[in-house]
C-alpha cells in the first residue's frame, strides 16, 4: 500500500494482513556446495503463531457503530455498520478454514477476499438471546445445533474453556438474513480518513476497517428495537446462502460467536441529512440560499420606519428604565443581516453614554449600551480577569507616567548636568527617587531659575511643608547649596554622590 | 509647620500613548479572556438573538458581526476598575493596541481546542458567521463546516468558533465575510443507505472515479433495489452489485474492478452535503 496522499477519504478493498492468524513454522536451511557434502548444516525450524481476536473482541478496537448504540432515529434506509480501529481485522482470519490460503491466491488481481466478520441485524421478534458460552460449545454443539466447529488453538492459549458469547439462530432466519458467501467480500472494506480536520487521539493513524450489514433495520412509528451483531463467520461459509451446503433442515439452529452487538431504535421516518438540509434552504436558480436573514419580518401593516428598523435587524424590546418607568426601546445584537462600517473603539465612562435617542420616534437604541453593560458584567464576574486588568492598568499607568517624567527630566537636566539616560533611570527607585524628586524640585530648580524665588522648582512651584528649605545647611542630612553644586559638576554616579553627600 | 500656607500642586497630565510599554505587557489572562469575549463566549444567548422568532426550527441564519457592538462589549469589560478620568484616557489610548493583542488570540482559541500549533496572525478585520437551528446539530455532532470568501473552493476562511449552544442550536464565526458555506457529514461516519421516497427504495449512484471525481453523484438512479426476502429488508447484495455494474457501465463509470471499495463508495448515503450561497 502506497502512502496515502493528502486527501479526504480513501476506500480500500481490503487491508489483508501479511499473515493470517494461526500457527506457522519457519524453516531455515542452507545448502553448501563445497566438496564436503557430509558437512551439510542441519535444518532449523521454529514454530510461531499469530494470535488475533477470535472468540472475543476488545471493545477498544471498535471505533464506532451506526446506528449509534441505544439511540433512536429514522434509520430505516440505512445499512447498519461497524467501524473498527484495526484496518486488517476483517481479514485476519480465514472463514473457510486453514486449508485455503485465499490471500496468496488473490495477489494477482483484486478479486474477492472473504472477511471472517459480518454484521447481522435482527428485529425485536427475531433477536436471539446472547448466551455466555465457551469454545467447547462451538466445537461440539449439542443435538439440533450447528456451528462453525472451530477448534481452539491451544498454541496461543485457547482451550475449550475460552469464554465467548454466542447466539443461536433458527435456520429459516439464518437463511433469510445472513449475507451470501459471494456477498461478504463486498461488505467489508478499509478506509483512510484524513485526520487533519477532526479531533484525533493517538490510537489511530487514519486507517479504519468497516463491516457493513446487508439488511435494513425494522422500523415503526413508535420506534422498533433492533439489534445488530458483529459475528464470526469462521467455519460457517459453506452454510451461508449461496454456499456449498446451504441449510435445508428447518428445525436446527445455527450457533454463531457474537463479537460485538448494539441495540438501537428505528423510527419509520427518514432521518436524512439531505432532507433536514432541504428544510433550511430555498432554491434560487441553481443555488441554495438560507431561507431568510437573521431578522424579524415586519408585520404587513407596519409603518415605513418600523419596517426599515426591522430590516436593519432591530427588535423592539421592553425597557425598564432606571427610575422605574417602562418603555420600549430598539435593540439589536452583534449579529446583523447587514454590514456596518467599523469605527475605531472608544472608551466610555458608563453604558448610558451609549444610549442613542431618536427624537422622531422618541425611542432609544440601547444596543451598544447593552453590549457595554454585558461586557462589564462579564468582566466583573471573572475575578481573575478583573484583577489582572486592574493591576496591569495601574502598573502600566505608573510606568507611562514615569517614562514621561524621565523624558521631561532628561530634556531639562541635560542642559545643566551631564546625564546620560542610564543615570537618569537609576533615579527610578525608592529612596533615590524621593531624593531625586526633592533635589529636582527644590535645588536644581533654583539653579535653573536663579531669579525665581525658592519655591519655583523645576517642575513648578513646590510646597515647603517643613519650612526648612531656606536654612537647609543648618540641618544635618540635608544637602547644602555647595554640596549640590559639587554633585552637579561631578562626573561620578549622581545617585551615589547624593547619598555620599547626604551621609557626610 | 506652616500648615496655613496653601499647598500648591503641579499636575503634569500624562499624555495617553497608544503603545503598550514593553516592560508591562498585557497579561495573558487578560488577552485570552478578551479573545473569548471577542467570540462572544459568555454572552447570554438572548442578547445574541433577542427574539426567538428570529431563529425558528429548521433555519440557518447568516450574519455579519457588528464590530462596533463588539468594541463596546470589549470596552465594557475594560471599564472594570476604571476609576478616574486618567484611567479613561489611558484606556482610550490603549484601545487599539488591546484589540490588536486580544484579536490575535481569537485565532488560537480553536487551535488550542484542536491541539494545533498557535499562530501569531493579525486579528481579523471583519467577521461573519451563521446560527443553525436544526436536528442536524443533534444528529451529527461531528458536522464539518467550511466557508469560502468567494463562490469557489479556493479561499477557505478560518473557523474561529464553532459551538453547540443548545441541543439543536449551533453557532459558527469565521474570520471574514463569506459567499459560500458547506455543511458536511463527518467523513468517517458516512452511512450506507438507500434513498427512500414514498416507501420505495432507490439509490442514486456515485462515480467510482473512472471518468469523474470519486464520489460525484451521478444522474443515474437504481430504481428497483433487489431484496432477498419478502419483508424487503435483506438486500440481495449480489444482485445489487450486478445492477450497479450495469448502470455504471452505461455511463462509463465501471473500471477494471468492482470490489468492496467501489461498492462502499456507491453505497454511501448520497448528498450528505449542503452548499449555501450568501447573498446578504
Amino acid at each position: 500500500m502506497a502512502d496515502p496522499k493528502p486527501q479526504k477519504i480513501k476506500f480500500i478493498q481490503a487491508c489483508t494482513p501479511v499473515l493470517e492468524d494461526g500457527e506457522y513454522r519457519i524453516r531455515v536451511n542452507q545448502t553448501v556446495d563445497a566438496a564436503t557434502p557430509e558437512k551439510q548444516i542441519p535444518e532449523k525450524s521454529q514454530a510461531f503463531s499469530i494470535k488475533g481476536p477470535r472468540y472475543t473482541l476488545d471493545p477498544g478496537m471498535i471505533d464506532s457503530m451506526f446506528p449509534i448504540r441505544n439511540k433512536s432515529g429514522k434509520y430505516g434506509n440505512c445499512l447498519p455498520h461497524i467501524i473498527l480501529k484495526r484496518k486488517t481485522l476483517p481479514w485476519e482470519r480465514n472463514p473457510f478454514g486453514k486449508s485455503s490460503n485465499q490471500h496468496a491466491a488473490s495477489n494477482q488481481k483484486p478479486a474477492e477476499v472473504h472477511p471472517w466478520l459480518a454484521v447481522v441485524t435482527f428485529d425485536s421478534v427475531e433477536a436471539p438471546d446472547i448466551v455466555q458460552s465457551n469454545a467447547d460449545k462451538i466445537q461440539n454443539p449439542e443435538e439440533g445445533v450447528m456451528s462453525g466447529r472451530i477448534i481452539p488453538d491451544t498454541y496461543v492459549g485457547e482451550s475449550g474453556d475460552t469464554r465467548c458469547q454466542t447466539i443461536d439462530v433458527p435456520a429459516d432466519t439464518f437463511n433469510a438474513i445472513m449475507p451470501g458467501v459471494n456477498e461478504t467480500p463486498f461488505l467489508s472494506h478499509a478506509r483512510y480518513v484524513d485526520m487533519e480536520h477532526k479531533k484525533t487521539d493517538d490510537s489511530n493513524d487514519g486507517y479504519f476497517a468497516v463491516v457493513i450489514g446487508n439488511r435494513l433495520p425494522a422500523a415503526s412509528a413508535e420506534g422498533e428495537m433492533n439489534v445488530s451483531h458483529l459475528v464470526s463467520l469462521e467455519g460457517l461459509c459453506d452454510y451461508l446462502p449461496g454456499g456449498k451446503s446451504p441449510i435445508q433442515d428447518k428445525n436446527i439452529k445455527i450457533r454463531m460467536i457474537t463479537l460485538a452487538n448494539w441495540q438501537y431504535s428505528v423510527i419509520s421516518e427518514k432521518f436524512d441529512f439531505k432532507e433536514l438540509l432541504k428544510k433550511l434552504m430555498i432554491k434560487k436558480g441553481n443555488q441554495y440560499l438560507p431561507a431568510t436573514p437573521l431578522r424579524l419580518d415586519p408585520p404587513e401593516n407596519a409603518s415605513e420606519d418600523l419596517k426599515s428598523a426591522m430590516n436593519l435587524g432591530y427588535t423592539a424590546m421592553n425597557h425598564h428604565i432606571r427610575d422605574g418607568e417602562e418603555t420600549v426601546s430598539w435593540y439589536r445584537g452583534p449579529f446583523l443581516p447587514i454590514k456596518l462600517d467599523k469605527k475605531d473603539p472608544e472608551s466610555k465612562k458608563n453604558a448610558d453614554a451609549l444610549y442613542k435617542y431618536d427624537p422622531e420616534t422618541g425611542m432609544f437604541d440601547v444596543s451598544y449600551a447593552a453590549a457595554w453593560q454585558i461586557g462589564r458584567l462579564a468582566a466583573i464576574k471573572n475575578k481573575n480577569f478583573a484583577v489582572a486588568l486592574f493591576q496591569w492598568r495601574r502598573g502600566h499607568n505608573q510606568e507611562q507616567a514615569f517614562t514621561q517624567m524621565r523624558e521631561i527630566l532628561n530634556s531639562k537636566l541635560s542642559s545643566v548636568l551631564d546625564f546620560d539616560e542610564k543615570q537618569i533611570h537609576r533615579f527610578g527607585d525608592g529612596l533615590i527617587r524621593k531624593l531625586t524628586l526633592d533635589y529636582i524640585h527644590h535645588d536644581v530648580g533654583v539653579k535653573l531659575h536663579p531669579d525665581g524665588d525658592d519655591h519655583t522648582g523645576l517642575l513648578g512651584k513646590c510646597a515647603d511643608p517643613s519650612g526648612l528649605r531656606k536654612n537647609r545647611s543648618d540641618y544635618p542630612g540635608l544637602l547644602s547649596s555647595e554640596q549640590l553644586n559639587r554633585i552637579a559638576s561631578s562626573k561620578q554616579n549622581i545617585a551615589e554622590e547624593i547619598v555620599k553627600e547626604a551621609l557626610s | 509647620m506652616k500648615t496655613w500656607v496653601p499647598r500648591k500642586k503641579q499636575i503634569i497630565p500624562i499624555q495617553p500613548t497608544s503603545n503598550i510599554n514593553k516592560d508591562h505587557p498585557v497579561p495573558e489572562i487578560v488577552t485570552k479572556w478578551l479573545a473569548k469575549l471577542h467570540l462572544l463566549y459568555g454572552v447570554p444567548f438572548e442578547y445574541l438573538v433577542p427574539d426567538v422568532r428570529m431563529l425558528p426550527m429548521d433555519s440557518i441564519k447568516f450574519f455579519h458581526v457588528d464590530e462596533n457592538w463588539m468594541n463596546n462589549l470589549i470596552d465594557g469589560a475594560l471599564s472594570v476598575g476604571r476609576i478616574n478620568q486618567h484611567d479613561l484616557q489611558h484606556d482610550q489610548g490603549m484601545q487599539n493596541a488591546l484589540h490588536r493583542e486580544s484579536g490575535k488570540e481569537m485565532r488560537n482559541i480553536r487551535k488550542r481546542l484542536l491541539k494545533q500549533a498557535e499562530t501569531n496572525e493579525a486579528a481579523p478585520e471583519v467577521r461573519a458567521g451563521f446560527i443553525l437551528r436544526s436536528e442536524i446539530v443533534e444528529g451529527w455532532p461531528g458536522l464539518e463546516v467550511k466557508a469560502y470568501a468567494m463562490d469557489d473552493e479556493k479561499n477557505m476562511l478560518t473557523l474561529l468558533r464553532m459551538e453547540r449552544l443548545a441541543k439543536d442550536v449551533m453557532i459558527c464565526i469565521f474570520d471574514g465575510e463569506f459567499k459560500r458555506v458547506e455543511l458536511r457529514q463527518p467523513a468517517e461516519a458516512m452511512h450506507f443507505g438507500l434513498d427512500i421516497e414514498k416507501g420505495q427504495f432507490s439509490k442514486s449512484l456515485r462515480s467510482t472515479g473512472v471518468s469523474r471525481p470519486l464520489g460525484t453523484i451521478l444522474d443515474v438512479e437504481l430504481d428497483a433495489i433487489p431484496f432477498r426476502t419478502a419483508d424487503r429488508r435483506t438486500v440481495n447484495i449480489e444482485k445489487l452489485v450486478e445492477d450497479m455494474k450495469t448502470k455504471l457501465g452505461k455511463v462509463g463509470e465501471l473500471g477494471d474492478y468492482f470490489t468492496s471499495a467501489e461498492f462502499a463508495v456507491v453505497m454511501v448515503e448520497s448528498a450528505q452535503e449542503g452548499v449555501f450561497h450568501n447573498e446578504y
